[in-house]
């Protein structure tokens, strides 16, 4: 029951400070660009668009929303509060995740038009992927400037793989990077489904452990920022 | 550990630099009681306050809340214990109502009503009213109550009346003694004397990491500074004499003028809580 709370509270929080509105403004934005396009093109670049927003829209939402509630001290109640921090992270990744499935189902519908249930899976794990980084770094820095500069090796990190996709679009071996691994299910390459979820989850595990970290670290520092 | 004690804290000691942050801190805390803790910044107050709350769980020593040692706790404790920030921890773009309503689905105990918590502090008119559009004192007053949402055993309250207007103030310190009469135990840490002398059942002043003193605020007055009656009298012109009050009978001029009813004014003064501060610990709150 507090987990559900917990999901509220925060999709409330997303909407109170338009985190929706920017979304419905941008898919009508992407969808019109789409529809412009035909083909071959209008899928690459529909597959470019989903993997470069949708999914991966944690790494900045997840910043943002991590900075808003240390200005606001919000994280000192959570601190002093029976939430643990296990429910405080799955709160962020589902709200966030829902916004990124729902976005980027839009897109995908007007675009790649793959097993929508591959995509769904694949999006919601790509987002959750890309909070966790973003939670990572949140938790970690003070300022929208140090949150820039903090997030570059994430997006070269996250960003590189999809020019190894257009060189490279069926090698194994490049699974193992869990970017490739996702954008290999989003543009529809079925052959290795096993390997390249399995890489994604082993990814968000990984991920999912240092975020544990870094907001127990925030938890016990017990401060606020200035935006 | 007592029976009644709420918070039994034994040679505590910690520090994340070469520097000891705490040295050998030992207190207890009865059930039902106002405790402040007293001292300039970086004093080690909010520290304290850190152990206590389990915030901080690597410490030399034992610090046992409510039965529980701080360093194992789990987050049921945060069932039982309030916090009051000094700094409203509030979402901004919400209401009054929608904070308290989101805060309190947080908690698996029976909440307190919120709309009688803000008719209690003089925010029901306000309930639908952002919080970005709140006074300062308004947002305290509703930091404060939401503090309360759980009606928690145990309240740790840091600095509640600082940048508050005087009437804001009184509101905030009649709340507290509002919980106490309730039952409930109070951690005050404050800078405040004024405060700590009118609320605190009693005070522990820490400098520089360690308690230099713990009494009643009546007591350490008492202990260090003997009372003094300072009177005026009509001699022709008006003069002033004074004696200290354990001697006032000794004070033959007194008790003439008194049989004369030539008193013009009299009143005792005594050192403040402040005063016994700066002596014991040689330093001033800043």
């Amino acid at each position: 029951m507090r987990q559900c709370n917990l999901i509220k509270g925060d999709m409330k929080f997303q909407y109170k400070y338009g985190f929706y509105f920017l979304y419905i403004i941008l898919v009508i934005l992407y969808v019109f660009a789409l529809s412009l396009l035909k083909g071959v093109v209008r899928e690459s670049t529909g597959l470019v668009m989903i993997f470069s927003d949708p999914a991966t829209m944690g790494l900045f939402f997840m910043g943002a929303m991590i900075l808003l509630e240390k200005s606001e001290h919000i994280t000192n109640s959570f601190a002093i509060s029976p939430v643990s921090i296990n429910e405080y992270i799955i709160s962020k990744v589902v709200s966030i995740g829902l916004i990124s499935v729902l976005a980027g189902l839009i897109l995908a519908v007007y675009s790649v038009k793959n097993n929508y249930l591959v995509t769904i899976l694949v999006l919601f794990l790509s987002s959750a992927f890309f909070s966790l980084c973003g939670l990572i770094v949140g938790a970690n820095i003070r300022s929208i400037n140090q949150y820039i500069i903090a997030t570059v090796p994430f997006e070269l990190f996250s960003f590189i793989p999809m020019i190894l996709f257009l060189v490279m679009p069926h090698n194994p071996v490049l699974l193992i990077h869990p970017c490739y691994a996702m954008i290999t299910l989003l543009a529809g390459q079925y052959e290795y489904v096993p390997a390249a979820f399995v890489s994604i989850i082993c990814w968000i595990f990984g991920a999912y452990l240092l975020a544990k970290h870094s907001v127990t670290v925030m938890f016990y520092k017990l401060g606020g920022v200035k935006l | 550990m007592k029976k009644n004690s709420t918070i039994q804290v034994n040679n505590v000691s910690f520090s994340y630099t070469n520097r000891p942050f705490l040295e050998e801190i030992t207190f207890e805390v009865e059930h039902g009681e106002i405790f402040g803790f007293l001292g300039p910044s970086g004093a080690g107050k909010s520290t304290l306050q850190k152990i206590l709350t389990g915030i901080i769980r690597k410490y030399n020593g034992e610090a046992i809340v409510d039965g529980h040692s701080t360093k194992k706790i789990t987050d049921s404790f945060y069932e039982t214990i309030g916090v009051d920030f000094e700094f409203p921890s509030l979402y901004e773009k919400m209401t009054a109502l929608q904070n308290l309503m989101f805060f309190a689905s947080l908690y698996k105990n029976k909440t307190r009503n919120p709309e009688k918590l803000l008719e209690q502090v003089g925010l029901l008119g306000d309930k639908d009213k952002k919080v970005s559009d709140f006074s300062k004192g308004m947002k305290s007053r509703l930091n404060f109550i939401k503090s309360l949402l759980h009606d928690p055993e145990l309240l740790f309250l840091d600095e509640p009346t600082s940048g508050l207007d005087p009437t804001n103030s009184r509101i905030m310190k009649d709340l507290i003694l509002e919980e106490k009469k309730r039952g409930k135990t109070v951690i005050l840490t404050t800078h405040n004397m004024e405060d700590a002398t009118e609320l605190c059942d009693r005070v522990a002043f820490i400098v520089d990491g360690k308690v230099k003193a713990l009494d009643s605020p009546h007591n350490l007055i008492m202990r260090k500074g003997a009372v003094k009656v300072k009177y005026t009298y009509m001699d022709g012109i008006e003069r002033q004499g004074e004696c200290l009050i354990h001697e006032m009978s000794k004070d033959h001029r007194l008790a003439a003028l008194m049989n004369a009813n030539k008193i013009t004014s009299i009143h005792s003064s005594e050192p403040t809580l402040n005063d016994i501060f700066i002596d014991i610990t040689g330093r001033k709150l800043a």
